[in-house]
């Protein structure tokens, strides 16, 4: 009797968890591409998946040169910014909103919000030190491709050779 | 006299915030601070209710009302500072008062940052002693109450230097602060038993996509106590969407007399959703203070209600047992605001 009883509480414990936890999680990454671009003259040094992260967690202030990251974000309800929180966060803007709080009674605030993606660009390209991102087709000289995620989530290192993917380059 | 001077002054207080806020309003986002050039003035207020418990009457206060302003330009050198003014109204059965209101210096520190990894910090800072301390702002907490563990046994501040940073050594960097205290705190808060000299360490890493796992050791003398003390803690925090399990320990031996002058404790919590704002927490505390017989054991419940970021209205119901050190348990109930 006890073992049942035992039995029905977990599996009315795993229904409730199954039910509440994963909501904010749920959303699945949107398809397209998105292109991590910096400020031209940004001595970056090796820039991972895992750099990206502590850049936006404001975790990594600092580049190679010793020069101050500027981050900044699109709002929190804008495709690109779910899509690149989650591809390089792991989690959608909502659920940062802890951490976030966390870090603020420290004296650290989460990167600048720009209302669009083209403030993005031209912050970026008149910054020094900055990073940012953007629909690959807007790219422009102004700015240096740093980083693409692609469709799939992944997080990958620009180069010579990997061009973000973009049927229609902007004029 | 006294006390109508004191409500000016906390009425001078709330209207220099209420205008900060109005001033604000536009663009203004709970939680963010308010910038002003290259500085950030911010804050934090709790008013909390304890019901009666033995011989105590039930009390109402607004405790702390607290004061954020940093500087940072930018570039290396960054300065934070945090004022409170704890115990600012108490409300008791048959009495209201401001009397045991105090202005207590919380932070005021120097930054400058050579690197990430190597950053150096001068003046008074929370004690890096297990996770709760750092974080300890009622807003950013679950529960009213603070576990015994996190502030009863050490200094929840110091006074020196601190090297400090985030080592690249794992995917998430591996956080440590490593600081010496020659004693002399900066306008010392008259509750607190501070250090007359400390040192210690603190590592903390992400080991496991989920899992933050820290370490603590602290070696110190206190004004109040007649010997050293050194302290080793574990804690830890497992978070899995809006599921959380956390917990600390920590053992501190002193120097003069034998293993019953020992303090030990530590605490284990579970935070689950509810609702999409509101979350269960259930909380078990042991310890065990400096020459006493028994264990304390706590048992907490409670409710967490979030209706939006930087705001929490929370209550829960404790009952201690083995309680020699008078430990205030029962029902108690918190407003809790970031701005």
């Amino acid at each position: 009797m006890r073992r049942i009883g035992v039995g029905a509480l977990a599996l009315l414990l795993l229904g409730w968890m199954a039910a509440v936890g994963p909501a904010p999680a749920a959303e699945a990454a949107g398809a397209g591409v998105v292109a991590v671009i910096v400020h031209p003259q940004t001595a970056t040094g090796k820039v991972d998946a895992d750099a990206l992260a502590q850049i936006y967690k404001r975790r990594r202030l600092y580049w190679r040169d010793g020069a101050r990251i500027q981050p900044v974000n699109l709002p929190a309800d804008h495709p690109l910014r779910r899509r690149f929180s989650q591809a390089v966060l792991h989690q959608l803007p909502e659920a940062m909103d802890e951490y976030w709080n966390e870090q603020y009674f420290h004296g650290a605030l989460p990167p600048h919000v720009l209302a669009s993606a083209a403030g993005v660009l031209r912050f970026v390209g008149a910054t020094a030190g900055a990073i940012g991102y953007v629909d690959p087709c807007t790219l422009d000289d102004s700015v240096r491709l740093l980083m693409i995620i692609g469709a799939d989530g992944r997080v990958l290192a620009a180069d010579a050779e990997r061009r973000a993917p973009c049927a229609e380059p902007a004029r | 006299m006294r006390n109508s001077a004191k409500f000016g002054w906390i009425a001078r207080i709330c209207s220099v915030v209420v205008a900060a806020c109005s001033a604000a309003a536009s663009g203004y986002e709970l939680g963010h601070g308010y910038p002003v050039g290259d500085f950030t003035l911010g804050g934090y207020a709790v008013a909390d209710y304890a019901s009666a418990d033995g011989g105590q009457p039930w009390r109402a206060s607004l405790d702390p009302l607290s004061a954020f302003l940093w500087w940072d330009g930018g570039g290396r050198w960054r300065f934070f500072s945090e004022v409170e003014l704890d115990d600012a109204l108490i409300v008791a059965p048959g009495a209201t008062t401001t009397d045991d209101a105090r202005v207590v210096l919380e932070r005021l520190h120097l930054d400058y940052a050579h690197s990430d990894a190597v950053q150096l910090r001068l003046g008074k800072f929370l004690t890096p002693v297990g996770r709760w301390n750092e974080i300890h702002a009622a807003p950013l907490t679950w529960t009213t109450s603070r576990p015994l563990i996190t502030e009863a046994t050490f200094p929840t501040n110091a006074t020196g230097a601190m090297l400090h940073g985030v080592l690249p050594l794992t995917a998430d960097g591996v956080e440590y602060a490593l600081y010496a205290s020659p004693g002399e705190e900066l306008f010392p808060d008259r509750e607190i038993d501070t250090f007359t000299e400390a040192w210690g360490l603190r590592v903390a890493a992400t080991v496991l996509p989920r899992l933050q796992v820290g370490t603590s050791v602290a070696n110190y003398r206190q004004e109040r106590a007649p010997d050293r003390k050194t302290l080793w803690g574990m804690d830890a925090l497992w978070a899995w969407h809006r599921y959380e399990l956390s917990g600390e320990l920590a053992y501190i031996t002193r120097e003069l007399g034998d293993e019953r002058a020992d303090e030990r404790g530590h605490y284990l919590q579970f935070v689950a959703p509810v609702t999409e704002r509101v979350y269960a927490v259930l909380r078990y505390e042991g310890f065990r203070a400096s020459a006493t017989v028994g264990d304390l054991s706590l048992y907490l419940g409670g409710v967490t209600w979030r209706p939006r970021s930087g705001l929490a209205l929370k209550a829960e119901y404790a009952r201690a047992t083995d309680n020699d050190i008078g430990l205030r348990d029962g029902l108690r109930a918190s407003i809790a605001v970031l701005f």
